[in-house]
């Protein structure tokens, strides 16, 4: 590399466990930080094969939910103060939040307040939409968000029209851009006995862990892949 | 100036427009004509106590993605052409939308294929011929209704990166575009749909966010991210534009992005809004052109709790705003009786005008009591401003003409019995 990272060795932490939520409390609508920090764990950092979680650039304390009012505020904190990526790091978020939430949700990003040398600038640009639409309209600038967003595993957990769970699957990045999303489709908790013979037909895609894109099933299926595991 | 109280209860305020006299004569006439249809004029508006209602007329829906702004046609709504709105929107098109003659409005043309990216905005020239729309590609496009169908006649190249605003002169003959490229230009247009750059400003240090032109005098406007508004003229003997004020934060200006403006329909007024949640009036009175500055007037805050996006003064004298909280709120001019000076006081506010942020408002120049409101959730809303019991008195005025015509049938079929009986006797 001729440019060399702009921070070279970064402190890397243990991800922590995913909290299993065993039913549903709250109505499947109901948005939490936990929900929002799931979401965003995984993307990885634009210069390190690591995840924002294991740069400790987020945490869940660092997300904040209005949920009366729809308001979600994420603050993370860039690893260096001079961090040229803070607003690559943002517009992640900002892409990921758009896919994994109801589009009703007002999102702010901000860097943690004395994280980042130009932070008042950095601040101004993620949450002026204009601005985002545009950069988000540059195939390069694009690419590189689609590459912090899908780069890991890509793993899909595939459901039949039964709610049965099929075994996991991967793809790639143009495979999963393929497939079509039942957005609005619930999984009725009591349909979950899984049967072989129904497993080929009727398929239908419904959550993908990292970029859960099927919001309102979404939980209910977090219980039932937990049951599995377990 | 504002206090909260005034926000609960708006007080009653006369209206006053600044309009040339001739206008305000055709403006009587037509109020005679639509008070006889039952109808109401906006002059018959007292803004009371939250006497007022915006009622939404239609969604416009066919974009598919966030609509970013509108733009009423000057020259129709009068003279039997039908009012004409464009939209422009993230999906790369701009849409002409038509009210039929059902009363119903309807999307007539789809402009696409010339954009590849975000058509941030749209302005038709003041004789309704052209329209032109500035997008993210960098490029401006002029369009023209040929025959049924819009074609793009011009494509205007020269900023590097987004165009972000549009906007003719009062005269048509001079078109302003500005970008991310922090610069705002200035074409003349020729004979046979050419367009020549006659300058090129510099002065703002970040993108420009939007332009608009005085409505009588060649006075441009711009504000931009770097929380400015700058007032640009042209210089009578060099030829040159520059730029005559600067309304930055220590002018009383805003401290955050300014998004859009508008002027009065008199000129004399101007508001801006900003991302610092406030909108501000500014008095214009003075020709910058005879070294006249022009200042601040008021600002008028805790109204929206998210950036506000669009403004727009209607020819009545009530200005809209529309902001990223979903939300639309009326605001309009109060004589403040003890200090002699003018204050704003809202008069309405739509909560969840739309289910996503609303990106612009525009009033019917033709019919000022109809207003559109673009938002992100891809739909166009077209409301009316209405008071309460008048709909109710219009609901009662029809049931009793439906009663009327119901008595008139029967004593038609009776008739022939009434004259029967009368023979008889």
């Amino acid at each position: 590399m001729t440019l060399g990272l702009i921070n070279a060795n970064p402190v890397v932490h243990a991800k922590k466990e995913r909290i299993a939520r065993a039913e549903d409390t709250h109505a499947a609508d109901a948005v939490d930080s936990l929900d929002v920090f799931d979401s965003v764990r995984d993307i990885r950092d634009p210069e390190h094969p690591y995840s924002l979680e294991q740069l400790s650039v987020l945490s869940e304390e660092s997300i904040t939910v209005d949920k009366k009012r729809g308001r979600i505020q994420i603050t993370f904190t860039p690893t260096v103060q001079h961090c040229s990526m803070a607003t690559v790091i943002g517009l992640c978020l900002r892409v990921k939040l758009l896919q994994s939430f109801p589009l009703h949700f007002k999102v702010d990003v901000n860097v943690s307040p004395g994280s980042h040398a130009d932070e008042e600038s950095v601040n101004k640009q993620l949450n002026d939409k204009e601005r985002v639409a545009a950069a988000l309209e540059n195939p390069s600038l694009r690419q590189l968000v689609d590459e912090c967003l899908y780069s890991s595993s890509f793993v899909c957990y595939l459901l039949d029209a039964e709610g049965d769970l099929l075994p996991e699957k991967s793809f790639s990045l143009l495979q999963f851009r393929g497939l079509s999303f039942a957005r609005k489709q619930r999984v009725p908790a009591k349909k979950r006995k899984t049967s072989r013979s129904t497993l080929n037909r009727n398929k239908t895609v419904l959550y993908n862990q990292h970029s859960s894109l099927l919001f309102s099933g979404a939980k209910k299926l977090r219980a039932a892949l937990s049951d599995e595991e377990m | 100036m504002l206090n909260p109280e005034v926000r609960t209860t708006p007080r009653r305020c006369p209206l006053i427009s600044p309009l040339p006299k001739d206008f305000t004569d055709t403006r009587k006439s037509q109020g005679r004509l639509l008070r006889s249809s039952f109808c109401l004029n906006m002059s018959e508006i007292d803004l009371v106590d939250g006497n007022l209602a915006l009622k939404e007329i239609q969604k416009l829906e066919g974009h598919t993605d966030r609509v970013w702004s509108l733009a009423w046609n000057p020259a129709t709504g009068a003279g039997g052409l039908p009012p004409t709105l464009a939209s422009c929107s993230g999906d790369k098109t701009a849409r002409i939308w038509q009210q039929g003659s059902s009363g119903s409005w309807n999307c007539t043309a789809v402009l696409e294929d010339t954009h590849n990216r975000t058509v941030r905005s749209c302005a038709w020239s003041p004789c309704g011929k052209l329209l032109a729309t500035g997008s993210f590609d960098a490029t401006t496009a002029i369009w023209q209704q040929i025959g049924g169908d819009f074609e793009c006649v011009a494509t205007l190249e020269g900023h590097e990166n987004e165009v972000k605003g549009v906007a003719w002169n009062s005269s048509g003959s001079l078109l302003a575009t500005c970008s991310r490229d922090k610069s705002v230009w200035i074409w003349e247009m020729q004979p046979g749909n050419e367009f020549d750059c006659v300058a090129v400003l510099q002065g703002h240090t970040q993108d420009v966010k939007m332009v608009q032109w005085h409505p009588h005098l060649d006075v441009l406007v711009s504000v931009s991210y770097d929380n400015s508004i700058r007032i640009w003229i042209e210089d009578g003997d060099l030829n040159d534009w520059s730029c005559v004020q600067t309304l930055g934060e220590t002018s009383s200006g805003h401290s955050s992005t300014v998004w859009a403006l508008s002027f009065s329909s008199g000129g004399d007024r101007m508001v801006t809004c900003s991302d610092d949640l406030t909108m501000k009036i500014w008095d214009t009175t003075n020709n910058p052109s005879e070294d006249g500055s022009w200042f601040h007037l008021c600002t008028l805050s805790g109204y929206h709790d998210r950036t506000v996006f669009s403004v727009n003064w209607s020819r009545d004298g009530i200005i809209a705003t529309g902001a990223a909280d979903d939300s639309i709120c009326l605001f309009h001019e109060t004589k403040d009786s003890l200090v002699g000076g003018q204050s704003y006081s809202l008069i309405l506010k739509k909560d969840k005008a739309h289910d996503m942020d609303v990106n612009s408002v525009q009033w019917n120049p033709k019919e000022p009591k109809i207003l559109a409101s673009a938002s992100d959730d891809g739909s166009i809303k077209l409301w009316r401003l209405t008071q309460p019991q008048n709909i109710l008195y219009e609901f009662c005025i029809e049931k009793i003409i439906k009663l009327y015509n119901y008595i008139y049938i029967i004593i038609l079929f009776y008739s022939k019995y009434l004259k029967a009986l009368y023979h008889f006797i």
